[in-house]
Order: structure tokens, then sequence, then C-alpha cells
């Protein structure tokens, strides 16, 4: 539900439409309506109840969202084939990809109170089918765009919510923090899109930190390859190990940190140490992830004066300290979320404090 | 997943083996008689962040064929291109990293995904279409020990 002044739109449409049958239904009536506002970029439902002798209106923002199939090609977007409250589509991915959309927008919505990419509900475009035998998805700073993979080593990837996940965090990173696609800057706009990925699955399924499996891209790869996912952020390095893709080459701590000059100076590798540390947290705060560890991620990317504390360039330790300051912002100084959060990036070599000392470990 | 195909099958190394570096040193020694061209595309970057890459060792028939294509991509452009800094959107995009060795050639450019387009993308879909999977665990080999495999190319717009 959002909180404060229902806007105009929607006191016209309410008044005009529901109010007087409503007023009469029986106690337990519900009706939503899915509206617009004139923009049409504003998408919220209404959910009218009556409660004793009030009607009660709840407004939920909802997501607005278009998928187009490029249908083999590279040209985008391609034809459109599923717009929002359409019907399935029946192709897999199309629908795939209009559900991992739902799911993210779900998480940040409901979660932080965060009414899509840019707060502000923008319209979320993606484009399936995306070349031929493409073994990619990504965000082009518009869209997000999957390919179906080869089918030797990838299958198609919106199989993976959390990948959908992935891509559309991007775009929320880029409208927050704007993080630098090089470097430690880029492994942490990496690994931002990594947590928030995952926790789109925990929501979805209602999973705990210690039922879920803190894995990205579970599902992607084909029955041929050794290995269970892209990344695992509880045990970054592990998440595979074939014979023709080699071993998954994440490190877990600071001290395994690899400097290259591939990926953008390794951004797909060493996000695994910013990864661990969230896993760290989350673990140690127990239940959901997306509540407190998640909810002190989210404060640190997109709370008011966030870009002041973390600078488009920041390194690990950097963002470090602005999570500790997003903990003890919501939590207080003294809480168990900043002693968590200290032991997180502790346990991954990237602070050193004493709180962090006494609980650190490999 | 295993290697397709076994290293060690097809003609093997013996008589194509050369020293490591064998391109720029042959060009600097003035050697000949060692016409062996290779060419190798590699990936990197992408939501994977997984490293593939692909290379076709030529020579007889094919390779004038391969000089032809190779001399059609716009090498100097792409070293030039990849010191301009990353574009200010987007994520997850890939990288191809170029490579041609031979007597004549030891050239080198980084692609990105978007850019990947005429001769680059045909040399790219090229070396994936009639070259060979290179293993990751086959990169540690050394170079004299990498397997290699030989196949004429097809004629250019062939089948």
């Amino acid at each position: 539900m959002v909180t404060g002044i229902v806007p105009p739109f929607l006191l016209s449409r309410i008044a005009e439409a529901e109010s007087a049958r409503l007023a009469v239904a029986p106690r337990a009536a519900r009706r939503t309506l899915a509206l617009t506002d004139t923009t049409g970029r504003r998408r919220a439902a209404i959910t009218f109840s009556v409660d004793g002798d009030d009607l009660v209106a709840e407004l939920t923002d909802q997501p607005d969202r278009t998928i187009a199939d490029a249908q083999g090609s590279e040209l985008l977007p391609g034809t459109v084939v599923r717009k929002e409250g359409d019907e399935p589509s029946g192709d897999v991915a199309v629908d795939e990809a209009y559900d991992g959309l739902g799911a993210t927008f779900d998480l940040f919505s409901q979660v932080y109170r965060r009414n899509s990419i840019d707060g502000a509900g923008l319209p979320l475009d993606a484009s399936v089918h995306y070349g031929e035998n493409y073994d990619n998805a990504f965000w082009n700073g518009e869209r997000m765009v999957f390919g179906d993979g080869d089918g030797e080593v990838f299958g198609r990837f919106t199989a993976s919510v959390s990948v959908i996940g992935h891509e559309l965090t991007h775009g929320v990173t880029e409208a927050t923090l704007g993080l630098e696609y090089q470097g430690q800057a880029g492994a942490l706009n990496e690994s931002i899109s990594d947590v928030f990925g995952v926790l789109v699955e925990q929501h979805g399924k209602g999973q705990s930190v210690a039922e879920a499996s803190w894995l990205i891209g579970e599902g992607l790869f084909t029955p041929e390859v050794e290995g269970a996912a892209l990344r695992s952020m509880k045990s970054p390095g592990t998440a595979y190990d074939d014979d023709v893709l080699g071993k998954d080459p994440q490190p877990a701590h600071m001290d395994d940190y690899v400097e290259t000059q591939e990926d953008n100076g390794g951004v797909h590798i060493n996000s695994g140490i910013p990864n661990r540390a969230f896993y760290l947290v989350a673990e140690k705060l127990g239940g959901h992830a997306w509540e407190r560890a998640g909810q002190i991620w989210f404060d640190t990317l997109a709370a008011k004066g966030a870009r002041d504390r973390v600078p488009t360039d920041a390194d690990f330790a950097r963002f470090a300290a602005a999570t500790v300051s997003a903990a003890a912002a919501r939590y207080g100084e003294s809480s168990p979320e900043v002693d968590a959060v200290r032991a997180g990036w502790a346990g991954v070599g990237v602070m050193t404090d004493d709180a962090g000392r006494k609980s650190a470990g490999r | 997943m295993t290697q397709a195909g076994s290293p060690r099958d097809g003609e093997s190394g013996a008589e194509s083996s050369t020293d490591s570096g064998a391109s720029a040193d042959a060009l600097a020694d003035g050697r000949s008689g060692d016409d062996a061209l290779s060419v190798s595309v590699s990936r990197t970057g992408g939501v994977a962040g997984i490293r593939r890459e692909w290379r076709i060792d030529v020579d007889g028939d094919g390779r004038a064929d391969w000089i032809l294509l190779l001399d059609a991509c716009p090498w100097s452009t792409a070293e030039y291109a990849t010191e301009a800094p990353a574009g200010p959107r987007g994520a997850d995009r890939m990288t191809w990293t170029i490579a041609a060795d031979g007597p004549e050639q030891a050239r080198r450019a980084e692609v990105p995904e978007p850019e990947l387009t005429g001769p680059w993308r045909e040399l790219v879909d090229r070396v994936r279409r009639d070259g060979e999977p290179v293993a990751a665990r086959g990169r540690a080999l050394p170079r004299e020990e990498r397997p290699i495999r030989r196949r004429p190319v097809e004629p250019r717009g062939g089948a």
C-alpha cells in the first residue's frame, strides 16, 4: 500500500465508479481496479473493502510490463507480444520474462516501497529471443534483453528468476548510485544485481536464509555442464567446475581478489567478495534475507543521500562503510544489524574492525 | 561437460608445432616455411562472466581466404576503441578478443559486443562455425602442447 495522498485521478475514479455499490456490499466485499493515470506512466491497483461503515481503499503500485519478441534477430525491441494485463502468451520465454519482471517489481515495491526502476513507475520493457543461440542476458540502459542460449552450454536466460532480477536491478543501480561498470565499483554494481536477484527469488518462494540456495542463475546450464549455476553467494567459486567452462573463478575473500583486464576488470569475478559479505550479514541476522539485510543494502543504494556516501567510483571499503551507516540509521548504532554488517565485511577481509574480527572467519 | 573431440585426434602437432610466440619470432628472424595461421576468438563478460574461446588453425587451401577476411577487419580502429571508457549505460555486455597469429600476422583486438559487426562479426561467426571450442582446462596447456586441428575452410559464402 502506498501511504500519502491519493492522487486526484484515483479519487475521481473512486467517486464515479464503485463506491455506491461497495457501500452496500457485504463486509467481505473487495474489489480491485487497475488504474492508469493520464500520463500513462504510473499504474496502480486500488482495492476496496468495507470495514464496518467505512469504505477502505488501498492503493498498490503495479508494474507496467511490455515484453517484445526479437524473433532471433539482434534488432531491438522486436515485436510486442505481451503487455501488462494480457493473458499468458504460451511462449515460455515471454511468460517467464513477464512473471520475473513482476516478481522483481513486487520485491522493490512491496518490501522497499520503490515504484519500479526509477522510483516513479517507469515501465518495464524486455525483449526475449534475442539473437541466434545467444548466450547472454543484459541491460542496455533502457530494457532487459534475454537470449535463448546455445542449447549446448546454456539454455534460455529467462529460466532463472534471479537473472531477471539481476538485470532489472542494473536499472535500479543506474538510476540511484550510478556506479561505474569497472573495477571495484563495477563489481559492486554486479553484486548489487546479484543480491536483489537472489532476494527476488527468495521473496517469491518465501524462503528463509537457511532454505535458500543463494545461487544466481540456477537452471541456466544444460545438463551437459558440470555446474549448478553461474555464481554462488554463499560459497563463491563453487558454482561450476567443468572441463569446457573451467572452474568458477569467483573469490570469496579480499586475499584472493583477481586483478584482470578482462570483464571490465573482473566485475563478474570480484563480485564474489561483496556477495559473500551480504550472505554473511543475512546468515547472521537469520529469517528472511530481504527484511533486514536486504533493507540495509537497499538503503545504501537508494536512501536519501546515498550518492553522497557511495560515489560512482566507490571501492569495496567505501561501500562497506556506507552499509554500516545505513544499518545504523535504520536500526541504531548499537544494534545487532550494525554488528552483523561489520562482521560480514570483516569475514571477507574488507573491514578489520574489532566487532568484525571477533566473528570473522572464512 | 567434456571437451568435444579428443585433443589428440586428427593430425596432431609435431609437424606444425612452433615455439611459443612463433609468429612474432618468425617475423623477426625472417624464417619461412611455416605458413600456419591460427585465429582465436574469445568472449568475456556477459551476465555469466564465463570466458569462452574458439580457435582454428589454418593452412593450405583456405589460408588466402582467411587472410582476406582478416585484412577486411578494422584492427587499428578496434585497438583505438578499447581505450575509450565503457559507455555510461548498460551492463552485462560481452567483449570479444580476437587474435590472429601467423607468419605475416600477429594481430589482436578487443571488440565490445555492440561493435561486433561487419567483418568482425563474420570472422567470429566463421571461427565459431569452422573451428573448435577451446576447453578452459586446455588453456593451461603450454602452447606447444595445445591440440592442433587442421581443417580446410570452406570458400566464403559457402554453406
